[in-house]
């Protein structure tokens, strides 16, 4: 188990290299001069080279990339240059909020999604399951845009539920992660469903049946522990998805995330930001996957990585 | 007995709650001046990057800046100057020196006082290039700055620069406190200190500015001011907070369930809808111009009957109102008409059929085919498609070439060889005068403003536009230079080296606590005539 782990935290490492030199090339390969776009079209020749220098912009690219790498390995990110602050500063700000949204987002969405996924499997092809796939179904079509702006109109507006922008408690966060995890509980909703309806085909389940044991427990200890497995490697693959969603899902809240900030930084072409928030969002996708597959044995000891 | 014990209790609870309630309620506007009830919530649509006046670079960052500080002169609302930290200035008749007499008794928000040293310090900030402050470059033409007294600052510019007040009635004018500059650019970016109307309670990056009024402001205080003041003791909020809200539809809908007070930045369909139902809007014009500018270093265009037959063939009434809701205004001149020595001109009558016999007479009655370059923003790219439409009625084919806004400048700058090589022939974009001065709107036609010296996108040259551009900018005497750009908006007007669009227009959608919202003459929020109503 160990040694697959060290493996495997080797391979996040030549991943995180590969996406670094990728992220810094993409985001020089944007046209324009960065000094240029930074101070507007009547910058002095003076103003942008002054600027070119405090950036090392008149340097060559592998040298901007080592100045870079060699910032990054000991903690120092460089300022934004948009708004001069560290960049460390800017993320640090925002990232929990995010985390917290997403978090929330998570909760619900498996929560619901894996109920509404037994139901709908254990009765396949009654009005229950109909009523399961519906909602599932139209979770995964409206989109989070559009659903949100609903949401704000109809219990924000109307009704004064809730306040639209997210004020820190509780209830300012219920609207914001309803939004973000719909997508999200519509897809476990979907893969609970087959998974179930697989897992009660099968002989273990037959058996148990023909032990006698209660329906009630021959689902839940059998049915709902094997079709659980791909269920977790959907919910890794979709938090990448719900990271993109978050973008949207705070700018419609007006929730001041890395997802808002992601936005601004292309907005206004800050590119040290820019490219720390897809080294850092890199990394969540590619430690969130193996976190899932470890998670696996927990669940199915079965499964060893030896 | 104990349920009935608990109901009785909790009975009572209410009623003390609510009397507390009530209680604060009540005891709030006993003050003096603005009520303490008098707190607002605006809405911009893109965040602040800065606090620092003079690291401005969008119209966001422009926001709080009046509000903190004060510079020494302000335009009003029709280009008057209303003098704020100095009382008058004295021009030395060569045009290159100004004295600024500064008022006494003010001092920063951090107890420093407000004199010719503060003053002096701010001034030559702004005048050192090597800073690299986003808003600086206006500041380029101050040579060096002396300390005449405690009271007396001087400036010695490197030539004469006719809209040299006016740069410093912009928003990078602010002046700063003296320790506030020492302790650097990051200091300067987030905790101002000024002589300004409010002062910051805080600032949650991402979130929102919070600030608070000043009390003891000078410009209450009829003494400091030499007898009115600049504001009656009722003008202003007891707190604004500015949030930044990307999305129209949620500052539309924040404004509707009243969790804000004013937003900024509607389109025309949900400006209606929020006037039919009952907030205040205001739209007002701003020093910003679209151009449809035509190289006249090319061949075809130095032909002036291609010119006017484009001049011609573009309804641009049509245009205002299919893409931007009739929302903008239509050029009557090179400057928009909120600009200082603006003159209306003979509208240019849409004539598609003249255009093309005019085509014919230079020569192209077969057709022809222009190379066309703009931004590629969707209502930008929409207004280039109009305008193509527009073109081919008249047998002119506009291959459009849209590209990404900071590349186009780029491009547009970076030509090589000769201007009548470039690779468009036309290019459409808009233009946004900071100074709000005509020599910087209508001077930069001049021979001398060729790209990448300056923003002559037409590669207009002519020399009796030219002698009178000179005239304009090198003088600093009103009717001098009324009478120079009124020649030059004619000669421009005539001659059409670029076709001047739309000027643009600034929206804000307020509910009924607000009175006085306006922009000022550059577009950014202008809230100090404004006040709060109960």
């Amino acid at each position: 188990m160990t040694k697959y782990i060290l493996k495997r935290v080797g391979g996040i490492i030549v991943t995180m290299f590969l996406v670094s030199i990728f992220v810094f090339m993409i985001i020089r390969l944007i046209p324009g001069e960065p000094a240029r776009l930074m101070l507007g079209d009547k910058a002095t020749p003076e103003m942008i080279e002054t600027i070119t220098k405090q950036y090392g912009l008149d340097k060559s690219y592998f040298e901007q990339y080592m100045i870079w790498m060699k910032g990054v390995l000991h903690g120092d990110f460089g300022n934004s240059q948009r708004t001069g602050m560290p960049v460390m500063y800017e993320i640090g700000l925002r990232y929990g909020k995010t985390v917290r949204l997403a978090l929330y987002a998570i909760t619900w969405s498996v929560i619901a999604g894996t109920i509404i996924g037994i139901w709908s499997g254990t009765r396949a092809g009654k009005w229950q399951d109909y009523t399961g796939i519906t909602v599932s179904v139209l979770g995964q079509a409206v989109p989070d845009f559009w659903l949100g702006m609903m949401a704000i109109m109809i219990l924000c507006v109307k009704l004064h539920l809730f306040p639209i922008i997210p004020d820190g408690t509780f209830r300012g966060m219920v609207l914001p992660a309803f939004t973000l995890g719909a997508y999200m509980m519509s897809t476990v909703a979907r893969f609970m469903r087959s998974s179930v309806i697989e897992a009660l085909k099968e002989d273990y389940t037959r058996t148990a049946r023909a032990k006698g044991l209660k329906e009630r427990t021959v689902i839940y200890k059998h049915v709902l522990r094997n079709s659980v497995i791909p269920v977790i490697t959907i919910i890794g693959m979709q938090l990448g998805v719900m990271l993109g969603g978050a973008v949207l899902v705070e700018s419609v809240f007006g929730y001041s995330g890395i997802g808002l900030l992601l936005l601004d930084s292309i907005k206004y072409r800050d590119y040290t930001t820019l490219q720390m928030l897809i080294l850092i969002i890199s990394f969540h996708v590619v430690a969130i996957n193996l976190l899932v597959d470890l998670l696996y044995a927990v669940v199915n000891p079965e499964i060893r990585y030896d | 007995m104990k349920k009935l014990l608990s109901v009785v209790l909790s009975i009572v609870m209410i009623f003390a709650l609510a009397a507390c309630g009530g209680g604060e309620g009540g005891n709030a506007s006993v003050t003096d001046g603005v009520s303490e009830n008098a707190n607002i919530t605006i809405l911009d649509y893109a965040e602040m990057s800065t606090l620092n006046p003079i690291d401005i670079g969008t119209e966001s960052d422009q926001v709080p800046v009046f509000m903190l500080y004060d510079p020494l002169v302000k335009l009003g609302a029709d280009q008057e100057y209303i003098w704020m930290l100095a009382k008058d200035c004295d021009m030395s008749d060569d045009g290159l020196e100004y004295t600024f007499h500064l008022r006494e008794g003010i001092s920063f928000s951090d107890g420093t006082p407000w004199n010719a040293d503060a003053a002096k310090a701010n001034l030559d900030m702004m005048a050192d290039q090597s800073n690299g402050f986003k808003s600086q470059f206006v500041y380029e033409c101050i040579d060096h700055v002396d300390v005449v007294d405690d009271y007396t600052v001087k400036v010695t510019l490197k030539y004469v620069s006719a809209p040299f007040l006016n740069t410093l009635a912009i928003q990078s004018a602010a002046m700063m406190s003296p320790t506030l500059i020492e302790q650097g650019k990051q200091a300067m970016a987030t905790t101002p200190i000024g002589t300004g109307q409010y002062v910051l309670n805080e600032r949650r990056v991402g979130e929102y500015v919070k600030l608070d009024l000043n009390r003891d402001w000078w410009g209450y205080d009829a003494d400091i001011c030499g007898g009115t003041p600049i504001l009656e003791k009722d003008y202003g909020f007891n707190s604004i907070t500015i949030r930044p809200v990307s999305e129209e539809s949620t500052r539309v809908a924040l404004l509707q369930s009243g969790e804000a007070d004013l937003a900024i930045s509607l389109t025309p369909n949900n400006k209606k809808m929020l006037e039919e139902s009952g907030y205040g809007v205001v739209t007002k014009q701003g020093a910003s111009m679209s151009y449809f500018y035509l190289n006249c270093q090319k061949d075809v265009f130095k032909d002036i009957r291609v010119r006017q037959a484009i001049s011609m063939a573009i309804d641009i009434d049509a245009l205002n109102e299919v893409v931007y809701g009739n929302e903008y205004t239509r050029a009557e001149s090179p400057l928009t008409s909120s600009m200082k020595f603006f003159e209306k001109q003979e509208p240019i009558e849409y004539n598609p059929e003249k255009a093309k016999k005019l085509l014919e007479e230079a020569g192209y009655g077969d057709g022809l085919t222009l190379v066309c370059w703009e931004e590629n923003d969707t209502t930008d790219i929409q207004r280039g498609e109009f305008i193509q439409q527009q073109l081919e009625q008249i047998g002119i084919t506009l291959k459009i070439y849209p590209q990404e806004g900071g590349f186009l400048t780029d491009n547009v700058n970076a030509y090589s060889g000769a201007p009548k090589d470039t690779e468009f022939d036309c290019y459409i974009r808009g233009y946004g005068a900071d100074t709000i001065d005509a020599d910087e709107m209508i001077g930069r036609f001049a021979t001398a403003q060729f790209p990448p010296l300056g923003g002559n996108y037409s590669f207009y040259s002519n020399e009796e536009f030219d002698k009178w551009i000179d005239i304009g900018g090198k003088s600093i005497d009103d009717e001098v230079r009324q009478e120079a750009y009124s020649k030059a908006q004619k000669i421009f007007w005539d001659d059409v080296p670029a076709v001047s669009l739309l000027s643009y227009a600034y929206t804000a959608a307020f509910n009924e606590h607000i009175d006085g919202v306006d922009f000022g003459c550059a577009g950014g929020l202008y809230l100090m005539n404004a006040k709060y109503v109960e």
